[in-house]
């Protein structure tokens, strides 16, 4: 139950002159929920990209399911990439197909499936995240929450190990933003092992197991969440809990 | 920075206005009293006096070639004799053929075309024409190991031709080409020949056994007599100008200048060994 | 004035030799046609060849680039010549390539097609480069955080919005290479501009040529028009954040 699923190992990235991550050290056991906090430029965004890759890194270690992915080939991150799912702030959705191809399109053209049978996982997935109506919908009918949703049924139809968010609520109208994070929520309570980044406390509160607060390309502060967010030892993560907290 | 750009745009300026202005003076259509100054007896009129304007279609060897502003060839001397004659300068326009009719007749654009231009009833229509100054015959060229030796084995076959010439009106209207291709430059037509795409050339005889010279794999196999004559041509009705060029002409050929320009530029005729055909 | 009229508005002479020139005008759309299907096809490769990743690619997109800075730094015409002139000579190739003889069209028609599609291919590619540069970056970060490789990416994902966004331009190119069919001219073939210029020589008379316009016209104001409908089609659907 303890095994990660996902290793960094003093991960350095750089781009150009600023050094956006410096030494970055993670463990993600697996079925856990690790939200990562922190203010803008601190390199959340970045740390979550090296994950699956999307950008390298320039020093360190990557590690999936024990495997180092650092220096994998295009045609073996192609693979790697198959168990690990990305969800995106801007949804990224595919505009010229409509919502059921869109969770069908990489099943079939990557895992192979066949059409039946990704069309029949695609039903499931969105059922899952309540958009049964919408399967020939295309996304641009479609709100921003009911996008995102389209997008974490497109990941999860992959049947990842992991699941990778990256702010995925900030680009929403505030009323949207619940039926996003419902659905973040029951995936958490089935077991997946996520990766969270996010503004949202009060989600990393109740969901989250481990809570991760970086700053300036460092992590300050990591550790259980009832304590960090609770009752932070640094003085930089009581200052930004504070100002978050706030409002 | 800026006054500098001002002044290159003012100089320009004034570069363009001073070229317009030039343009302007030397634009006299019809020059009403405008022969005044020449000395010579005949009164005609010039576009621009003392200088004879003459379209021609250049390059097109022997005939008229070379580079401005001392074209060569047997036009092009035979004009310059003529002129000394009348005592006016000479000043060529170079003009393609297939729009130098079409600009004559508009006229104000030349006082006369000499370009190897054979008088025909169709050209008598919209030009006039002065006394003929060369017996001309068009000619039949091939690449050499070509089994076209006369104009019948053209039937079926690609020709090609200088446009608006008579030798692309022969192809068309007297052979039973296949087809007829008509291009710009007559060289255009021998390049073709030489790479295959057409398989025979038809023009003027002269011009062709000139070619032969730099293209030593065509050769004109037949002469094809259609006794064409070269004129110099005139807008209608350039009545006076005709006759004082008519007149020079006779005096060019009385006093063995033009035979000397003969001798030059064609030799002995180049066309008499020629098989005749049809 | 008078003159102006008499040369460009004889309908005499329009009537006369109207089938001639409308014979001509079909062989100038089947040029564009042909040329601009072969330019379209031609202009994608380059472009997928010149956005190709990786280090092991670079000599790949340099050939790419150079082709297309090749073709379009040298003005059609010229191809034309250069083609034509020089195919004959070129032994290596079969005979058949060397002096086309296809579909009841001559060589000159054929080596006029591929200058066409050779230039214009170029073009295209720099059009079709634009189109997937407006692809969102996150529609190809999606696709491979999905495990799709860079081919599957491009099949699916990228190719496909990046050709609804190019279409204006490219109908807009269309245009253009259909005008400039007319240069293979020179190399003897009748399109409907030569059939108007040997018409003018013959007769003296430029009408044929105001003839060739009115065809012109005909075909590229209602393409213009289809272009202007999809391009504010385009700036719809891009406010509503589809494209």
């Amino acid at each position: 139950m303890t095994e990660a699923v996902i290793r960094l190992e003093g991960v350095h990235k750089r781009f150009g002159d600023l050094h956006v991550l410096r030494g970055i050290d993670l463990v993600v056991p697996a079925g856990s929920v690790v939200c990562v906090i922190g203010p803008s430029g601190s390199g959340k965004s970045t740390l979550l990209r090296c994950i699956n890759l999307l950008e390298p890194i320039d020093s360190g270690r990557v590690v999936f399911e024990g495997k180092d992915i650092t220096t994998s080939s295009r045609k073996e991150l192609e693979v790697v990439r198959r168990g690990i799912g990305m969800v995106f702030q801007q949804f990224n959705l595919f505009p010229h197909k409509s919502v059921i191809e869109n969770v069908s399109l990489a099943q079939r053209t990557v895992l192979k499936r066949s059409a039946e049978e990704a069309r029949a996982r695609s039903e499931s997935m969105l059922e899952r995240v309540g958009l049964s109506d919408k399967l020939e919908e295309y996304p641009e009918r479609l709100s921003g929450g009911q996008q995102q949703r389209v997008a974490i049924a497109r990941a999860l139809a992959m049947d990842p190990h992991v699941m990778l968010f990256d702010e995925v609520t900030s680009a929403l109208d505030p009323e949207l933003i619940k039926e996003v994070l419902d659905v973040m929520r029951e995936l958490a309570n089935e077991g997946m092992t996520m990766i969270v980044v996010t503004h949202e406390i009060g989600f990393a509160r109740d969901v989250a197991n481990d809570v991760v607060f970086m700053d300036e390309g460092v992590i300050v502060e990591k550790g259980p969440v009832r304590r960090v967010i609770d009752a932070p030892r640094e003085q930089r993560t009581k200052r930004f809990l504070g100002l978050v907290l706030e409002h | 920075m800026n006054k500098r750009f001002l002044l290159f745009l003012l100089t320009a300026l004034l570069l363009l206005v001073g070229t317009a202005l030039a343009a302007c003076g030397d634009d006299d259509d019809d020059d009403g009293g405008g022969g005044g100054t020449d000395t010579t007896a005949a009164d005609f009129d010039t576009l621009e006096s003392g200088t004879l304007t003459v379209g021609s279609d250049i390059p097109y060897a022997p005939f008229e070639f070379g580079d401005p502003p001392e074209y060569k060839g047997f036009d092009v001397e035979l004009v310059n004799a003529i002129a000394d004659n009348l005592g006016l300068e000479v000043k060529f326009v170079k003009t393609p053929f297939d729009v130098i009719f079409r600009n004559l007749a508009q006229g104000g654009k030349f006082d006369m075309v000499a370009s190897s231009t054979t008088i025909t009833p169709e050209r008598e229509k919209v030009v006039a024409f002065s006394d003929p100054y060369f017996v001309a015959d068009q000619s039949l060229m091939i690449k050499k190991g070509s089994d076209i030796k006369t104009v019948d084995d053209v039937a079926g076959k690609i020709v090609g031709a200088q446009l608006g010439t008579t030798g692309a009106a022969f192809a068309k209207d007297e052979t039973d080409a296949g087809e007829v291709r008509t291009y710009d430059l007559v060289d255009d037509a021998f390049k073709a020949l030489q790479t295959g795409q057409v398989e025979a050339v038809i023009n003027d005889c002269p011009i062709s056994k000139y070619a032969e010279r730099s293209k030593p794999d065509l050769e004109v196999v037949a002469k094809i007599p259609t006794g064409e004559n070269y004129g110099f041509a005139f807008e209608k009705g350039n009545d006076a100008l005709i006759e004082a060029v008519n007149g020079a002409l006779d005096e060019v050929k009385q006093d063995g200048t033009y035979d000397e320009i003969f001798e030059k530029w064609v030799g002995s005729d180049p066309c008499e060994s020629i098989v005749e055909s049809e | 004035m008078d003159i102006f009229f008499e040369q460009y508005f004889d309908f005499d002479v329009m009537r006369e030799n109207f089938s001639d020139v409308l014979d001509a005008f079909w062989t100038t759309i089947q040029l564009a046609l042909i040329s601009g299907v072969l330019a379209l096809l031609l202009g994608l490769i380059l472009a997928l060849l010149r956005a190709a990743p990786g280090r092991r690619m670079l000599p790949v997109r340099g050939l790419a680039i150079a082709y297309i800075d090749l073709f379009r730094g040298v003005p059609l015409l010229l191809v034309v010549l250069l083609i034509s002139g020089s195919f004959p000579f070129l032994d290596f190739l079969p005979e058949w390539l060397r002096a086309p003889d296809m579909l009841g069209k001559p060589d000159i028609f054929w080596y006029g097609v591929l200058s066409i599609a050779l230039t214009y291919g170029a073009y295209y590619a720099e059009v079709y480069r634009a189109g997937l540069e407006a692809v969102p970056l996150g529609q190809s970060e999606a696709a491979h955080s999905l495990g799709m490789s860079h081919t599957v990416a491009l099949r699916h994902v990228i190719v496909p919005q990046a050709i609804r966004k190019v279409i204006p331009p490219m109908l807009n190119d269309f245009i253009a290479l259909m005008k400039d069919t007319s240069l293979v001219q020179v190399i003897g073939v009748v399109e409907v501009v030569k059939a108007g210029r040997e018409v003018q020589a013959e007769t003296f008379n430029s009408s044929a040529l105001t003839l060739a316009a009115v065809l012109f016209v005909l075909v590229t104001i209602p393409l213009a028009r289809i272009v202007d409908r999809q391009i504010s089609r385009q700036q719809m659907l891009t406010q509503r954040g589809v494209l």
